[in-house]
């Protein structure tokens, strides 16, 4: 599994790796739309483009799911499939795919408050692009 | 890590290395066991780093991991040469609790209670996705909102003016300006105003199951067998959105004020810095929106409740709490008066009798302090004592404190029929989701009834009656 979560006492973490860091990225959007609902039944019915940016990539990576924490909060819409078109340390632009949530249709799971500092890492390792990041429910 | 034990149920980490103040934690042997179970008594150390902390970093009894922070944390902060720390309040600006008669009686609901939830879940928005029962609010009417704080709800027919004697603050914190919350804030919060969240958050019913003091009945009038509504929520996305940009941006400008930081969490600026002041601006601004949404909540409830019964149920607060704020405040540091920043984060201001702040109604007994326990046990509405002047800066704990957390009680939980494990509890609950009841049965928490004895036997809060729940909608 490219994403793996975590316990943290009230909370949750997860576990990122992939082999770029553009698939980090996508991981990361996927695995959070995975903490919020169920995405099974989420079809790329809308797309939209996601920008952010961040002092290296721990932060650009916080700052890129709070996007889409954001984004779910104020219309709810799940964006499990992600592509990215510019990435660098300190900037990214993507291409986010997904429908608005519908609790007939999408099992929902734990609504997150926030994507924190909190032993937040991401990084290029020896095996590859490796990223943790723990969510406050 | 050093414990030398000060009194029965105080504990304190002496200064060493970086820390400014010694720590201090209110536990008993059991708790002060769990406590180090994690990393939260390190916590307790690296909040003891910041600067302008004067006494002690302190954590109450339901102390666990937090970030940076722990939660069940209190610290003060010197207003003149200290910081305030947006992850010293948390996530949930004004997280809190209100606790409020019924006029009904337990007895009266026998077989009514399966309904009464149905009722009250269906009234009250609640987890992911649960979008405001009052509809989307204008960015004008937000204004308002953050601005005025409980005032707005009770103006616009949701309560009355005596609600807001009964309101920490009397429901409006001052100083909020809507320019200091972020257009993100507000789009975040227009459309939650009335849900309750999910997570640890709740609405219940509950029986008062025991009163330990003559007050009980002469000052609140409670009796054994009264029912009392109990809710716990806070900010929403709006408070969600103002921690997350100020740690953001605090984390960036620690060095431009040579502040070391421990852990990004503890994120925090002088007071007295333009950011400090911007922060604690947009913070009341979340603390009012918070107790809006609790007001509203409230009457959302009242209106479930008389339409389920066919009978008028106004609930009539006896008070709502903040457990996760900063606050001004004024407390005897080194035996000056001193302006301070009492940062509490899950922890519950406790004035004692006399009080300058506490609602006349109250005056001679202390300011009502309500813990909420797990769903299956006991919550308990107390009064604060002189010694949490003395002590821990008018503040005591603020719940159980979880001990499991969420993915452990989703892998216990698995193939235990919940409902019947909760109606074996007397409780019958309805959630969102299967995994939102599991990650909250009562075996995640500490007992509520140990961590709030703990506090009674320091001599900050005493306990004035106990509830227990039988009727919970959760996130």
């Amino acid at each position: 599994m490219p994403y793996v979560f975590f316990d943290h006492t009230g909370d949750i973490g997860v576990e990122l790796s992939a082999s770029t860091a553009e698939g980090l990225f996508a991981t990361a959007a996927l695995a959070f739309a995975e903490a919020v609902s169920d995405t099974k039944n989420v079809e790329p019915r809308v797309t939209r483009t996601i920008r952010a940016s961040g002092d290296g990539w721990p932060d650009l990576l916080n700052r890129f799911i709070t996007e889409l924490l954001v984004i779910f909060d104020e219309d709810r819409l799940l964006f499990p499939f992600v592509a990215i078109h510019e990435l660098d340390e300190r900037s990214v632009v993507a291409t986010a795919g997904g429908e608005r949530y519908d609790e007939a249709r999408h099992e929902g799971r734990t609504e997150l408050k926030a994507v924190t500092y909190h032993g937040l890492k991401a990084e290029k390792t020896a095996e590859g692009w490796r990223a943790t990041v723990v969510f406050d429910v | 890590m050093e414990l030398r034990r000060v009194s029965d149920c105080v504990w304190e980490i002496p200064k060493t290395g970086a820390m400014r103040v010694p720590g201090r934690i209110y536990a008993d042997k059991r708790l002060l066991d769990l406590a180090k179970g994690d990393k939260a008594l390190d916590q307790v150390v690296n909040v003891a780093t910041l600067p302008g902390i004067v006494k002690w970093s302190l954590a109450m009894p339901d102390i666990h991991w937090g970030y940076g922070f722990p939660i069940g944390g209190v610290a003060a902060f010197s207003l003149d040469e200290g910081v305030i720390s947006p992850g010293g309040v948390g996530y949930d600006i004004n997280c809190g609790v209100r606790v409020c008669k019924t006029g009904l009686r337990f007895n009266e609901l026998e077989g009514k209670h399966k309904k009464l939830v149905n009722a009250l879940f269906n009234a009250v928005p609640t987890g992911v996705g649960g979008d405001s029962a009052i509809g989307r609010l204008s960015r004008e009417d937000g204004a308002r909102i953050v601005t005025t704080g409980a005032k707005w709800a009770v103006e616009n027919g949701y309560g009355k003016p005596s609600d807001l004697d009964y309101t920490e603050d009397g429901g409006t914190m001052p100083g909020a300006d809507p320019a200091a919350a972020s257009d993100t804030a507000f789009k975040r919060g227009l459309g939650q105003v009335g849900t309750l969240g999910s997570g640890n958050h709740f609405l219940e019913l509950d029986r008062v199951s025991e009163v330990y003091t003559p007050e009980a009945q002469s000052v609140f009038g409670l009796e054994e067998g009264d029912v009392v509504l109990l809710i716990h929520c806070g900010s929403r996305g709006f408070g969600y959105q103002i921690c997350d940009e100020n740690v953001h941006d605090f984390v960036k400008i620690a060095g431009r004020y040579h502040i070391d930081l421990a852990d990004r969490q503890l994120a925090c600026a002088p007071a007295s810095s333009h950011e400090g002041k911007k922060y604690l601006s947009a913070m009341a601004c979340a603390a009012n929106y918070a107790w809006v949404n609790r007001q509203v909540i409230m009457i959302l409830a009242g209106r479930a409740i008389s339409d389920c019964l066919g009978r008028n149920v106004e609930p009539e607060l006896i008070y709502d709490v903040c457990h996760n704020i900063a606050k001004i405040e004024d407390h005897d540091v080194d035996g000056k008066m001193m302006k301070v920043i009492v940062h509490r984060k899950g922890a519950t201001r406790a004035f004692p009798a006399g009080h300058a702040l506490t609602p006349a109604k109250y005056k001679e007994v202390g300011q009502p302090v309500l813990v909420p326990g797990d769903m299956g046990r006991s919550s308990f509405l107390l009064t604060g004592l002189p010694g949490a002047m003395n002590e821990t800066f008018g503040s005591t704990c603020h719940g159980a404190g979880r001990t499991a957390s969420r993915g452990e009680m989703n892998r216990r939980m698995q193939g235990v029929d919940l409902d019947a494990e909760m109606r074996s509890m007397g409780v019958t609950v309805r959630a969102k989701t299967r995994a939102s009841m599991a990650e909250e049965m009562p075996s995640a928490y500490k007992d509520a009834g140990v961590v709030t004895e703990v506090m009674e036997r320091a001599g900050i809060s005493k306990r004035i009656a106990k509830f227990v729940p039988f009727a919970v909608i959760k996130g």
